[in-house]
């Protein structure tokens, strides 16, 4: 890389959040359309088996669940 | 296909939403009628058919299993809708074209919808942004920490001189760890963009406060660890959690916050000090919130159920 290619890395981005929660665990995980909830594999609410930090995420500027601009 | 009656909750978000299936399961059990869907099922697996009337779009929403009355809807849930899905087929212009007309034709008729919205997506936009809430907070007297957003590297030491303290860089619009810094390191890739500094504010604890028109859920969050001593959010498995109460005064002034924003939902960080003094941090007006009635108990999601049943703020 020479120097006109050296990529330039804003100051906080050097702080760049960290994962440090584990996704929720989705396999077999299905949504049922009569509920409009996700159902286990075991036909019980996934939302209740799914106690992780995975859903502590706070906001926007959280890394992995980002809300949609709905605009 | 089932016709819904006597005014529905339309719930916005992407199918494996937990959160929002606790929200759901409440209104379900209640027999309110729900209506769920992801903007990421138009046009392929929703359809919209909008007509305007007197005054209001009316119409429905039908995705072959339910059919939405545009005009009975009695309160919108606006948790986490996801990107258009595009029928295959087209070219990229066409893909472009075709995304933008669902973003005008869906979103622009949804959010016109005139009743209760938690929250309704323009005010949860304007909460959004870090400096305008940190401004309103402080005319309030919330008394957040001293701040500076700059891409002037000069300005940002300037600050660190004048705090005479710690300071700290967090999220301002990307995902950032609060992180202490060491002014020494304050150089020219401060210019690459906007920047958040901040003093550091000592810290018995941190609350987080759940607020649901006009219920306060506040919980105490203490850290087990230098790394959540910081920032929380980096280390989950070393934090404690206690409900507690809100001091009178903040009550009032968060609640005139959400007044300010014309929001009824909102998940407040704050910093308890040693003395005491509650200071803001920020407002996540479309924040989590299903882990902290997870490990407390707090009944957020029955408050968020009870509103959008309620269908007023009233």
């Amino acid at each position: 890389m020479t120097a006109q290619t050296v990529e330039r890395v804003p100051f906080a981005m050097r702080f760049a959040a960290r994962q440090t929660s584990e996704p929720a665990d989705a396999s077999g995980v299905r949504y049922d359309r009569d509920l409009q909830i996700a159902l286990t594999s075991e036909g019980n609410p996934w939302a209740h088996a799914t106690k992780n930090e995975s859903s502590s995420n706070t906001n926007s500027d959280s890394k992995n669940d980002e809300g949609t601009d709905f605009y | 296909m089932t016709e819904l009656h006597g005014g529905t909750v339309l719930v916005l978000t992407k199918k494996l939403d937990p959160t929002a299936d606790l929200v759901v399961e409440h209104l379900n059990q209640r027999g309110v009628p729900v209506f769920r869907c992801d903007t990421a099922e138009f046009p392929i697996e929703l359809s919209l058919s909008a007509t305007l009337g007197e005054g209001r779009w009316t119409g429905v929403l039908d995705n072959g299993r339910r059919v939405l009355d545009l005009a009975r809807v009695r309160s919108v849930y606006f948790r986490r809708p996801e990107e258009f899905r595009l029928p295959e087929g087209m070219s990229e212009a066409g893909r472009r074209f075709a995304a933008a007309q669902c973003r005008a034709g869906f979103v622009g008729s949804a959010v016109s919808l005139p009743c209760l919205w938690v929250n309704h997506p323009a005010r949860d936009m304007d909460a959004n942004h870090k400096p305008w809430q940190l401004a309103v907070a402080s005319r309030l007297g919330l008394n957040p920490p001293r701040s500076l957003i700059t891409n002037d590297p000069e300005a940002a030491r300037k600050f660190a001189r004048y705090v005479e303290g710690p300071v700290i860089t967090k999220s301002l619009g990307s995902p950032v760890d609060t992180t202490p810094i060491d002014p020494a390191q304050l150089d020219d890739s401060v210019s690459l963009c906007a920047h958040l500094f901040q003093e550091w504010v000592e810290k018995a604890h941190e609350v987080r406060l759940t607020v649901v028109n006009g219920r306060f859920f506040a919980v105490e969050i203490h850290a087990g660890s230098p790394a959540a001593r910081i920032d929380w959010r980096t280390d989950y498995k070393n934090l404690t959690y206690k409900p507690t109460t809100v001091p009178e005064p903040i009550r009032k002034r968060v609640k005139a916050f959400m007044e300010h924003f014309g929001i009824v939902f909102g998940a407040f960080d704050f910093i308890v000090t040693p003395t005491g003094a509650w200071r803001f941090l920020e407002v996540n007006s479309n924040g989590q919130w299903s882990w902290i009635e997870s490990k407390t108990g707090v009944p957020i999601s029955s408050a968020i159920a009870d509103l959008l049943e309620k269908g007023s703020t009233q």
